[in-house]
């Protein structure tokens, strides 16, 4: 696949900046916030001094006013680990190779990377490619490394493949030691449960779980008329033959209770879930993936 | 074994239908590699119930097709098994003529005897039998089951008319195409009578050889009942009677007296002896001032009282004798000059529309007093005195001249031996490129004739006083003038019947022209006489010499209720229209004119049965669930995504 982030992409995340609602616990400085105190100018707090302590951290004006002695504690911004997560099932594959979820998939990991990068933050990957066959790339925070990860992704189409982004999801939260931002790319052909279950796990570490429901308005429409042979992308064994105009209008239904169903689902764990439609415009998908939600 | 529903054969295509779309445009699905498919199983769990539905109601309706394919053919081999046990149609050839009206000693009629008759064979038929019923009138009663033709028979009375052959030929020729029957039971009812030999032996011999004839007469004694056709022709010195009485049934003998009545009172009887089975013509002169408008009778002397079951006089017209005066000028047929009249006269002849008789115009002593109402003298080259004097006797004594003028007919003859007899002097023989003028009747029954143009005619002056010219050129020439003379008239047709001097003897309504210049003849030019109303079984009238022509109930003559008042309409010879009472049943098929086309009013062909034959209505549904499957095929074919 060939992938060119091309000047025109990437400058409309510039001015774009991300903020996670976690706090880091980075001992490097960063630009977020992290719950030790250290040498930024923000303020933290007032504690009573204890013998030992490094005399220039007393505020003496607060001291003489309270008449005790204060030391002022600054906030530590520290940096900020993010995983991407990426599905690399055949069903990212959907509709075409020119015009794929996966493709999307691509293009945003790398926007996003570069963003994250830019702001000094470290950007890592893991997407199963086939079953329990992973790739990783452990979180760096330079250009290059983005560049190797978007290289990485562009040699590989999603055919044939079994795998999950559940697999992927469970691979990195059991290596995360601190808390880190997991962007997780996904259509959803997974069984809810199991998603919300992975998702579940990320949460209760600590993490922060941005989930992106990348779909093709296809998927949700059932367009097509006719007599039509609907081919499993991933189980040869599950083609159909079926006239969709029957049955469009209950799976339009079905589908609806599916998604909702995983919004509901980490909406009330803490996650983010948002909607990408991959046939709209960067302009318009961008601002919806940094948003805070 | 024949197909009952031909037409199914047509649908058989059909069959093919669905193969050939199969075939040609095979049903080739859309490929979507979907990436839902987990969704889509959950769809298609809960409508899996609903979705195998429709593979079996196509299954249905392809099941239906395979039994109504199976039993069609079934029903066609039962038919046709059926058929072949030996029970062929029964056709019931019933004397439905006036004779049928006798009564028979025991106090019936005649047709009541025939009635039972084909009651009782129609209760022993099977009741999948075919039956019909062809009467000597001509009116039948189409195929039908023998219960239905029982109860049809019951409400059909006898007619007043006489046998109509020609009528029972075409009727055998039409009931045996309708059923498309190979082989027919013939049952001959009648009272033993052979009416008119020659026309029954003709009737029959439209039967094939796989028929089978049986001849039903009734043993019963039968009382009078007559036919009376007679008129009363004006002759010098007296009248004429001439006709004849048709005799009821066979071995009934009488004697019957005509008794002619004159205005001012005096009397003249005739008696006649009637053989039995045959009819005793009538050809009574009568001599006496005044007879000629008198009134006619009949007398049967058996006591029995005039009413309409036994007696009546109305009757159609007789034919119009002709006698043609043509001497032979080729035995070569075709070079005859008068091949095209003579040929043209026959054909009119048999077609019963007159009475030819041809004869030497040399024989100028058979001319007078011959029974003849019109003589036809053709070209005449020479024209002695006797001939002269004999053919102006004939005229005077109330018949009809017609002098046709031809290339050999000489002027200056014609002039001196008829004088003003003759309607006009011959002048000279023009050529020219004219056609006749297409006046009236004339133009709407021979259109033909009209059109084609002449090539020469003679040319009259002079027109004799009283004379008339009855048909003439577009330009205004007379082709054909009469004049009164006497009792009778002399006419002067201005070309002959050649081809050297017109085509239109070769023309298709070359006959139909004659026959339109016979019924001229037979009619006098002057009209306008009231109508008058007769009883049946009443003497006619002083006025009136003999019935020209029957029309049935016209519809102005019918009721609100559409039935006939009692009365029909005859024309006269001199033209009167008289009305007489109408014993036919509304609705009666028909009264024969002699000159003309008969006259067909009604029909008592029963109504085609209304039954749905049951092998026709599978052919219509089994094509159309074919069709219907394939317009399901058709509408199954996929539709890529735009």
């Amino acid at each position: 696949m060939e992938l060119d982030l091309a000047k025109e992409v990437l400058h409309l995340v510039d001015r774009m900046a991300f903020v996670p609602r976690i706090r880091t616990r980075d001992v490097l400085a960063g630009r977020h916030k992290s719950p030790r105190s250290g040498t930024s100018t923000d303020f933290l707090e007032y504690r009573d001094y204890s013998p030992g302590e490094y005399a220039g951290d007393i505020d003496w004006k607060a001291s003489a006013r309270l008449d005790r002695v204060l030391v002022k504690r600054k906030e530590h911004a520290g940096l900020i680990q993010n995983w991407l997560v990426l599905d690399g099932s055949s069903s990212m594959a959907f509709p075409s190779p020119e015009s794929s979820k996966y493709r999307m998939q691509v293009i945003l990991a790398g926007v996003i990377s570069h963003l994250l990068v830019a702001q000094g933050d470290s950007v890592g990957l893991a997407m199963e490619k086939e079953a329990a066959a992973f790739v990783t790339f452990p979180p760096k925070r330079t250009r290059e490394g983005v560049t190797e990860i978007v290289r990485d992704l562009c040699s590989y189409f999603p055919r044939n493949s079994s795998s999950s982004v559940i697999g992927a999801c469970r691979f990195i939260s059991g290596r995360l030691r601190r808390p880190a931002v997991v962007w997780v790319m996904t259509d959803l052909d997974s069984e809810p449960s199991t998603l919300m279950e992975a998702a579940g796990t990320l949460v209760e570490r600590g993490h922060e779980v941005r989930l992106f429901h990348l779909v093709h308005p296809y998927e949700e429409d059932l367009p097509w008329k006719g007599n039509c042979l609907f081919q499993d992308l991933e189980y040869a064994f599950r083609d159909r033959l079926l006239h969709p105009e029957h049955l469009a209008a209950l799976y339009r239904e079905i589908y609806k209770e599916h998604v909702a169903c995983v919004s509901e689902g980490l909406g009330s764990m803490g996650a983010a879930f948002q909607r990408i439609d991959v046939t709209s415009p960067l302009e318009d998908i961008l601002p919806l993936i940094f948003s805070e939600q | 074994m024949s197909i009952e529903a031909p037409l199914f054969l047509l649908a058989l295509p059909v069959v093919l239908l669905p193969f050939l779309i199969r075939w040609i445009r095979p049903p080739r699905p859309l490929s979507v590699a979907f990436s839902q498919m987990r969704i889509l199983d959950k769809v298609l769990r809960r409508t899996v119930p609903m979705r195998r539905i429709n593979p079996w109601l196509l299954y249905l309706i392809r099941m239906l097709a395979a039994l109504v394919l199976v039993l069609l053919p079934l029903g066609i081999y039962l038919a046709a098994a059926g058929r072949g046990s030996g029970r062929a149609a029964v056709l019931f050839l019933v004397d439905d003529t006036f004779h049928a009206r006798t009564r028979t000693e025991a106090g019936s009629s005649l047709w009541d005897c025939y009635r039972g008759i084909v009651s009782t064979r129609l209760d022993g038929l099977p009741l999948a039998s075919s039956a019909a019923l062809l009467g000597w009138s001509g009116r039948r009663l189409e195929w039908r089951g023998p219960s239905e033709l029982k109860k049809a028979l019951g409400q059909m009375p006898p007619t007043y008319g006489r046998e109509d052959w020609l009528g029972v030929k075409q009727g055998i020729r039409a009931l045996r195409r309708s059923r498309s029957q190979s082989r027919m039971e013939l049952v001959l009812v009648s009272s033993g009578r052979a009416g008119e030999p020659s026309g029954l032996e003709q009737a029959l011999m439209q039967l094939s050889e796989e028929d089978r004839l049986e001849m039903v007469s009734v043993g019963e004694k039968l009382l009078g009942n007559y036919s009376l056709r007679a008129r009363v022709l004006p002759r010098k010195g007296g009248a004429l009677v001439a006709g004849d009485i048709s005799p009821p049934a066979p071995g009934v003998a009488a004697s019957a007296k005509l008794v002619l009545r004159s205005p001012s009172g005096q009397t003249a009887q005739q008696q006649f002896e009637i053989s039995a089975g045959k009819a005793a013509p009538i050809y009574w002169e009568v001599a006496g001032e005044g007879f000629a408008q008198g009134v006619l009778s009949l007398d049967l002397q058996d006591g029995l009282e005039l009413d309409n079951s036994h007696y009546f006089t109305a009757e159609a017209g007789r034919e119009l004798r002709v006698m043609l005066l043509d001497q032979k000028s080729s035995r070569e047929r075709l070079k005859d000059a008068g091949y095209y009249l003579r040929e043209g006269l026959k054909v009119l002849e048999e077609r019963g529309v007159l009475n030819l008789d041809e004869r030497d115009p040399r024989d100028w002593r058979g001319l007078l007093g011959a029974p003849a109402d019109v003589a036809v003298l053709h070209d005449p080259p020479f024209l002695s005195d006797e001939e002269a004097a004999a053919l102006l006797s004939f005229a005077n004594s109330g018949g009809d001249v017609v002098l046709v003028a031809g290339p050999e007919t000489d002027p200056e003859t014609m002039d001196k031996r008829l004088g003003q007899a003759l309607p006009a002097a011959l002048k000279e023989i023009q050529k020219t490129d004219c056609r006749l003028a297409p006046e009236g009747e004339w133009g709407r029954r021979c259109p033909r004739m009209m059109a084609t143009p002449f090539r020469l005619r003679w040319l009259f002056y002079r027109l004799a006083p009283g004379a008339r010219v009855i048909l003439s050129f577009q330009d205004g020439v007379p082709f054909w003038i009469c004049v009164p003379l006497g009792g009778g008239r002399v006419h002067l047709i201005s070309t002959p019947f050649q081809l050297a001097w017109s085509d239109a003897v070769v023309v298709g309504d070359f006959p139909r022209f004659l026959q339109e210049m016979v019924s001229a003849l037979s009619s006098p030019l002057r009209r306008g006489r009231g109508a008058i109303a007769i009883r049946m079984g009443e003497p006619f009238p002083r006025d009136f010499s003999s019935v020209r022509a029957l029309m049935g109930p016209q519809p102005a003559d019918l009721d609100e209720a559409g039935a006939a008042p009692g009365l029909y309409r005859c024309v006269l010879q001199d033209g009167a229209e008289v009305v007489l009472p109408c014993n036919f049943d509304p609705g009666v098929e028909e009264a024969r004119s002699p000159i003309g086309e008969p006259r067909k009013k009604g029909g008592l062909s029963a109504p085609p049965s209304g039954r749905i034959r049951l092998d026709a209505a599978c052919a219509v549904i089994f094509g159309l669930m074919l069709l219907a499957e394939a317009g399901y095929l058709l509408a199954k074919r996929s539709v890529p995504l735009s």
